[in-house]
């Protein structure tokens, strides 16, 4: 359950490429002064390395990077899982990527870095699962509920496809289930 | 897993240990730990999980920028007197045929020996007799395709039934070595172009940055390493080192050695 005194080391975002206008009108309406740090794993094309992180930068507040492999988390940053790498939350609050198989026929792999920040952060972290075509990140968003996170599914209703937040809800039920507006809303709301 | 030969993993990087291991205890079947620390006396078990430790690479000619930016730009420049060009941990033979072909097709493949090194057995066996992972062909073609816009991908293959097996001319021209790239002694090797994708992203930093400065030291001066696009070279080697290209990931080290105190 949410705990509005809870603040949260991390919030990890997933959706398939299909997501990229909820996850653009999230971050052009974030307080810009936001500062718990965003991790976003966006399915994407293996051999297009540009474009996505520069698409989302237009209209972000806030600074949009993809990390290099050990970099540090850091306030006031969203980061986006790079093209063809896998990308895990270790417990020292650093990114790790890795080349590893792909899953679920992702790589990046949402539910890969779901679990890995679930592992990580248990309870200080939020996870959010967006639109998106296939199951990848269901499992991911459950583990992170059963590590005593807070969760937040998109609404089916909201989806232009919504084989992801379906899967997930089949799995379990998340703290909340919003459209995108509404997850904006609750994101602003956050104690920082 | 210390104890023996070529199994220290301790300064690997942590996630990727705990997720590692615990697909090599699936895939092997194995449900204990004691279970597990009785067959690492076994050296066939101890082969498959260095085996299963090593990522495949995901493909060849994996960014296909890179590895024309290293045709144009690095292979013309390779020192005069360079003999090898080397691959310290190639797990899949998938990076080191990609630079065989680069050679074959520059003219190079007679000036040059391709050499490479991995702990496991069975993947040396299957670089030796270019086996490659079928269920790569078709991102390999394509990759191959956007490098060189030609046709000739299917040549330096032969495809079976659920096998794709580099041809012999291209195999020839890389040889693998059953050892550690640590103990191995090659400074009479005049190491002119050391190609380290993506393996430090599985090491610590201490593991990342002693691993670096080997591989610079084994590198002949006026040579040229090439790391993952999104790996970095630890922050000692990005002032000793000449950025060729940023994006890319290749660095030269200085034909003469740089003296920073001296300004």
């Amino acid at each position: 359950m949410y705990n509005q005194d809870q603040t949260y080391k991390v919030i990890v975002m997933g959706g398939s490429a299909g997501s990229f206008s909820v996850v653009s009108h999230i971050l052009a309406g974030i307080n810009p002064e936001f500062k718990i740090p965003i991790v976003l794993c966006l399915h994407r094309l293996k051999h297009v390395r540009s474009g996505l992180v520069e698409g989302l930068s237009l209209k972000s507040v806030i600074p949009v990077v993809e990390p290099n492999d050990k970099a540090k988390l850091r306030p006031n940053t969203v980061y986006l899982a790079p093209s063809n790498y896998h990308l895990f939350l270790e417990l020292d609050g650093s990114i790790a990527l890795s080349t590893e198989e792909s899953f679920n026929h992702s790589r990046p792999s949402i539910d890969y870095t779901l679990s890995s920040a679930a592992y990580a952060f248990r309870d200080r972290v939020l996870g959010i699962l967006l639109t998106g075509a296939n199951k990848d990140g269901a499992r991911g968003i459950k583990e992170i509920a059963d590590n005593k996170g807070f969760t937040i599914v998109q609404d089916p209703k909201s989806c232009d496809i919504d084989t992801m937040p379906r899967s997930a809800l089949q799995l379990f039920q998340p703290d909340l289930v919003l459209d995108p507006q509404q997850i904006l809303e609750f994101l602003n709301a956050l104690p920082q | 897993m210390a104890d023996f030969p070529d199994m220290d993993y301790s300064d690997y990087a942590f996630a990727f240990l705990k997720r590692r291991l615990s697909m090599i205890c699936k895939q092997l079947h194995i449900r204990r730990k004691e279970q597990f620390i009785e067959y690492l006396s076994k050296s066939a078990f101890r082969d498959d999980v260095k085996t299963l430790m090593n990522v495949e690479t995901t493909e060849m000619f994996r960014d296909p920028a890179f590895w024309r930016h290293l045709r144009d730009q690095v292979m013309p420049k390779l020192p005069e007197d360079c003999q090898t060009l080397w691959l310290p941990h190639e797990a899949s033979g998938e990076e080191a045929f990609s630079l065989a072909i680069i050679l074959h097709e520059a003219g190079l493949s007679d000036k040059y020996k391709i050499l490479c090194n991995n702990t496991s057995l069975k993947n040396c066996e299957n670089i030796a007799a270019g086996r490659i992972n079928p269920g790569h062909n078709d991102i390999n073609q394509t990759n191959y395709k956007r490098l060189e816009d030609k046709e000739n991908y299917e040549s330096y293959f032969e495809v079976g039934n659920n096998s794709l097996t580099v041809s012999q001319q291209i195999r020839n021209l890389v040889q693998c070595r059953h050892e550690a790239f640590h103990s191995q002694e090659n400074s009479k090797e005049n190491i002119g172009l050391i190609l380290f994708r993506n393996i430090s992203i599985y090491y610590n930093r201490k593991l990342t940055d002693n691993t670096f400065r080997l591989l610079v030291e084994k590198l002949m001066p006026g040579g040229f390493i090439a790391i993952g696009v999104k790996e970095e070279l630890p922050s000692f080697l990005q002032e000793e080192l000449i950025t060729i290209d940023k994006n890319e990931k290749i660095f030269q080290k200085p034909s003469r050695i740089r003296n920073f105190n001296h300004v």
